[in-house]
């Protein structure tokens, strides 16, 4: 199977088609950036399983969060601003107030002990559940992220 | 089976075990001589001597038995009652088991580390197991008017051969507690055991999968109280001013109070937060703030500290702690020469049960209520500090989740009782896991410098091992700093004392205000490493085979007879290309352990451990499975600490706060450990702990094999190699 | 302090406490389930875990104003006799030793046995990964849980 992809970094603004063919999800877009091919839909089943254990203690199931407390990340618009922001959050941990859908929140996130796959995975998983459209991430494009 | 958490006088004994009031009840008497095997006394007989009541049979058949000893994962609540079940035959089912207090004066020592449960006590064990069973036989003899002879004892039950009469043990408790204690008993043949070297499930495993075992945290005293204590992150600061109004106005909050807990002899200070919850305490930490003095000490880094190390090595300052031969004049003329310098990290335990004690402190008397690896010590320590005799102090022991060595130092529970003796009420102490993981005492940082000759028959012809870091030993102020610390040596496997004919080992200890002390299997977990890593260094430098170059050094059948079974069970002859081998065998705490790991590279090209073998020869033993499992938990506990987790210093602090950044190994990085144990006649050596020294130079050795680059320096990451 | 009705193990309690309280500290505080642990505080250790509508949640983060109108289950309720097939299988194959993280872990495999009744290695790796064992008793904790799969007769 192929699949194309929402070019890295592209925001939300992009008019995305889901197209489900033959039990397979593919995103339909001009892509002007050819990527290494990744199955979106098996990474987004592997990342739901890291979901459950490192993430939904706080961001809850349907990524809604608990309001005032742990920030949503279902159509969280500080989620789906900045990617690799949340790349390092889950690599690395964050602290201090944040704002997310016009909420203040301020509690540590710590980081987590997992590789740049399910890193990936658990993002892919995010940023395409909850009604967020938010692309993909490689493991490579962790892995970078990891170095710097 | 039930467990309850204390065990006193006779009288109260039987109480406590709901056990009916006529019993016999046997325990020991022990000799205030070191070294003087302990009388065992008949409750009946005992007069003014308080009886540790081990054994206690009642009417009713119920049979209660003591453990001395700390239960903290290693098995001990199992393995003691079954020794003692074996030679009482009676069914492990059909008994109740109790912690006893702590009380070195009736149960003799009880500090569980060392690996020293069974090792300490098997003999005394088993012959109070047949005692109380010859004097079942004697009592249904007398009451059968038969010879003694003609009687057994089976499940509960005497028996008379000839005429297939039986009479089960509550029948027989009245008669038998008027009996004299035989003076000599015969013990089992270990080939009719029924119940020692079973791997018998374990009697403590039905609570711990219920939620129903009580572990210190979860110990609760009526009115008690809890505390959360802000400690100076500097180990050696005082407390300069704190703002406790503030904090006193939040909800719940009760005291707050400048506390002192004594560590090696050094009074170090924290801030108490008492609370109505443990929640209330922590909302009103979160709001304290402390103003500490910092001066007079040094605030070291992790780099200072390694600096340091490797300076004292490089100018040979160092104590001889064992020598024989002439290494100087060996090495200075020898034709093949190694050299390496080792270097191990700092440790926190971090168990998973934070440290936590219960104090209660009235005028005349302390209880205390925890995870405790030595209540014997805890007593005696409190019953100092309060100017209290010690039996006014009782010690109780609840279950631990994990102890490490961590859990038998005085210190916790020291802060507890000072706060209750402030406060005049029960309180729980409870440590956070950062406080858990930054305050201390760690396993110190180590850097060993190996020095060897390899003879022209490729053999060792000379090595010196200098250890340099903080020594566990001579922490307390007035402590003599220029004696040789033999601990170095600890490890090595003793025929190499014999067939190395120059060595010496030595220690460079490094002063620096940061708490130490023992970690699982102490001086021999990175010893180990260092050692087995160096022969490893000098097998490939005499061009031989890892493996064949130990043995031509262990000559003795015991040590042969380990590694044939580490050859066989790993296959080490046919290892096949594309896979790396690496052996390492250690000896400490009376056993010996031989491991063999296996690694390969993954379709990424990431070092993989494919497999661990493990051969234990721990002499005499109980359970089987216990043992694999304190070794399967080894060789996982090693693997971290070699691959995944450090405590670091900066300006003075511990860095590592919580398990996001002192990363533990998680059960996809376990790897495949299969456990084999040596069948001999040997005497019983210790389980828990000698597991983990050999683990990781196997691993590094194995690496070795596989890329032929040598790990020195840990932790690494499997990832980077 | 604020009153909370919560349903844990099929009882409905009220406390009182306060609005940040963690569940973990309600259920061990004041209603006596200490089977659930406290580890690390943070979520990163697993010993706390209970199962909020089924899910396994790390009890320790979560305030208790975010436990009401939901399921909770703690190890206290997880079987009425401590028979549940992942509790004889803990028994048969003896996997606690110091058994101080032993309630999160069978908590963690409920959850993944519920929604993948024949879990893979690496459905139990992901799953599980969020428990830390110090005794490390990892080996058995996936051996257990397959063979809870096996008494569950698990189909997917």
């Amino acid at each position: 199977m192929t699949i194309t992809y929402i070019p890295f970094g592209m925001k939300s603004t992009i008019a995305l088609t889901l197209v489900v063919a033959s039990g397979i999800l593919m995103f339909g877009l001009s892509s002007f950036q050819k990527k290494p091919a990744i199955d979106l839909k098996a990474s987004m089943a592997r990342g739901r399983e890291t979901y459950v254990t490192y993430c939904l203690s706080c961001h809850m199931d349907q990524g809604e969060g608990i309001e005032g407390v742990y920030p949503p990340l279902a159509k969280a618009d500080y989620l789906l601003a900045d990617k690799n922001r949340a790349i390092r959050q889950v690599l690395y941990g964050t602290s201090g107030e944040m704002t997310v859908n016009g909420k203040k929140y301020n509690l540590e996130m710590t980081g987590v002990d997992i590789t740049d796959q399910e890193v990936s995975d658990v993002m892919n998983y995010i940023l395409n559940s909850f009604g967020n459209k938010g692309g993909t991430v490689t493991p490579e494009q962790v892995a970078t992220i990891r170095k710097k | 089976m039930n467990t309850n958490e204390q065990a006193i006088s006779r009288r109260s004994f039987i109480k406590a075990s709901g056990l009916t009031g006529v019993a016999l009840t046997l325990g020991f008497s022990f000799p205030s001589k070191a070294g003087d095997s302990p009388d065992i006394l008949n409750a009946a007989d005992a007069g003014s001597v308080e009886l540790n009541a081990w054994i206690s049979i009642d009417s009713a058949g119920k049979v209660t038995l003591t453990n001395h000893r700390a239960e903290m994962g290693q098995g001990s609540f199992q393995s003691v009652p079954q020794m003692i079940a074996e030679e009482l035959e009676v069914d492990l089912n059909q008994v109740s088991i109790q912690f006893a207090p702590g009380n070195p004066g009736k149960y003799g020592s009880q500090i569980t580390g060392g690996s020293s449960t069974i090792r300490g006590s098997y003999e005394r064990m088993l012959r109070l197991g047949a005692t109380a069973r010859e004097m079942l036989i004697e009592a249904a003899a007398k009451k059968w008017e038969v010879p003694a002879n003609q009687c057994y004892a089976e499940n509960g039950k005497v028996f008379h051969r000839p005429s297939g009469r039986s009479m089960g043990y509550g029948e027989l408790v009245t008669e038998a507690a008027k009996l004299p204690v035989p003076s000599a008993v015969k013990l089992k043949d270990p080939r009719d055991y029924k119940i020692i070297r079973k791997p018998l499930p374990r009697q403590d495993n039905p609570a711990k999968i219920n939620g129903q075992a009580i572990f210190g945290l979860d110990k609760r005293v009526p009115g008690m109280l809890f505390a959360v204590v802000e400690r100076n992150p500097r180990f050696m600061g005082k407390v300069k001013s704190f703002n406790s109004d503030e904090v006193l106005k939040l909800p719940g909050v009760k005291y707050v109070m400048k506390v002192e807990r004594d560590v090696f002899g050094n009074l170090l200070e924290g801030v108490a937060v008492i609370g109505d919850s443990t929640w209330s305490a922590l909302q009103g930490r979160k709001a304290l703030k402390v103003e500490w003095d910092d001066n007079g000490f040094e605030h070291l880094s992790t780099q200072q500290l390694y600096d340091r190390m490797r300076t004292d090595l490089k100018s040979r300052k160092f104590i001889s702690a064992r020598t024989q031969g002439n290494f100087d004049s060996l090495f200075d003329k020898a034709e093949k020469k190694v050299e390496a310098l080792y270097e191990t990290p700092y440790e926190s335990h971090s168990n998973m049960e934070p440290l936590n004690c219960i104090a209660d402190v009235k005028d005349d008397s302390c209880e205390i209520w925890g995870p405790i690896q030595a209540p014997d010590w805890i007593q005696g320590a409190t019953a100092g500090f309060l100017k209290l005799p010690p039996e006014k102090v009782t010690v109780h022991m609840t279950f631990l989740g994990g102890g490490l060595g961590r859990k038998a130092f005085t210190d916790y529970p020291y802060e507890a009782v000072a706060l209750s003796k402030a406060i005049k009420a029960p309180v729980q102490v409870v440590w956070t896991r950062e406080d858990d993981m930054t305050m201390g005492p760690f396993r110190p940082g180590m850097v060993y410098q190996c020095r060897g000759a390899v003879s022209r028959g490729n053999r060792i012809a000379a090595l010196e091992i200098i250890a340099a870091g903080q020594n566990m030993n001579t922490q307390e102020p007035g402590a003599d700093k220029s004696a040789y610390n033999l601990d170095v040596v600890d490890g090595l496997l003793k025929p190499y004392f014999d067939s190395i004919p120059h060595y010496r080992f030595g220690d460079a200890p490094l002063e620096a205000p940061i708490p130490v002390m023992w970690w699982r299997s102490v001086y021999a977990s990175t010893n180990g490493f260092a050692f087995e890593s160096f022969f490893d260094e000098m097998a490939v430098a005499a061009g031989k085979d890892p493996l064949d170059f130990r043995s031509q050094h262990l000559g003795e059948a015991r040590y042969q007879a380990l590694i044939a079974k580490l050859r066989e069970v790993s296959h080490w002859d046919g290892r096949k290309k594309n896979e790396g081998y690496g052996v390492s065998i250690t000896e400490c705490f009376s056993s010996i352990v031989g491991e063999v790991c296996k690694v390969s590279r993954n379709a990424a090209g990431k070092v993989r451990i494919d497999k661990v073998w493990a051969v234990m020869d721990c002499g005499w033993y109980v359970n089987p499975d216990i043992i694999r499992a304190q070794v399967e938990g080894s060789i996982i506990m090693a693997l971290g600490a070699a691959t995944k987790h450090a405590t670091t210093f900066l300006d003075g602090k511990a860095v590592e706060h919580n398990f996001d950044t002192y990363k533990m190994g998680r059960i996809g990085e376990a790897p495949d450990i299969e456990v084999h144990i040596m069948d001999n006649q040997e005497r019983a050596g210790g389980v828990g702990e000698p597991g983990l020294p050999p683990f990781t130079a196997a691993l590094t050795n194995a690496i070795f094999d596989l890329t032929g680059k040598r790990i020195r320096v840990l932790p690494f990451s499997l990832d980077e190699v | 302090m604020p009153t909370y009705v919560l349903n844990i193990n099929d009882r409905t309690v009220s406390v009182d406490a306060a609005a940040d309280t963690p569940l973990l500290w309600v259920l061990r505080d004041e209603l006596e389930l200490k089977g659930t642990k406290y580890g690390c505080g943070k979520s990163q250790c697993g010993a706390c875990t209970i199962l909020m509508n089924g899910n396994a949640v790390r009890s320790c983060s979560l305030p208790v104003t975010a436990a009401t109108k939901v399921k909770i289950t703690t190890i206290e309720g997880l079987s009425p006799d401590g028979k549940h097939p992942l509790q004889q299988a803990w028994m048969e194959l003896d996997v606690p030793q110091c058994g101080y993280c032993q309630a999160g872990q069978i908590m963690s495999a409920a959850a993944l046995l519920a929604r993948k009744p024949n879990p893979s290695d690496a459905d139990i790796d992901a799953a599980m990964s969020g428990n830390i064992c110090r005794c490390g008793t990892y080996n058995r904790v996936r051996l257990a849980i397959k063979r809870a799969a096996e008494k569950k007769g698990g189909k997917s």
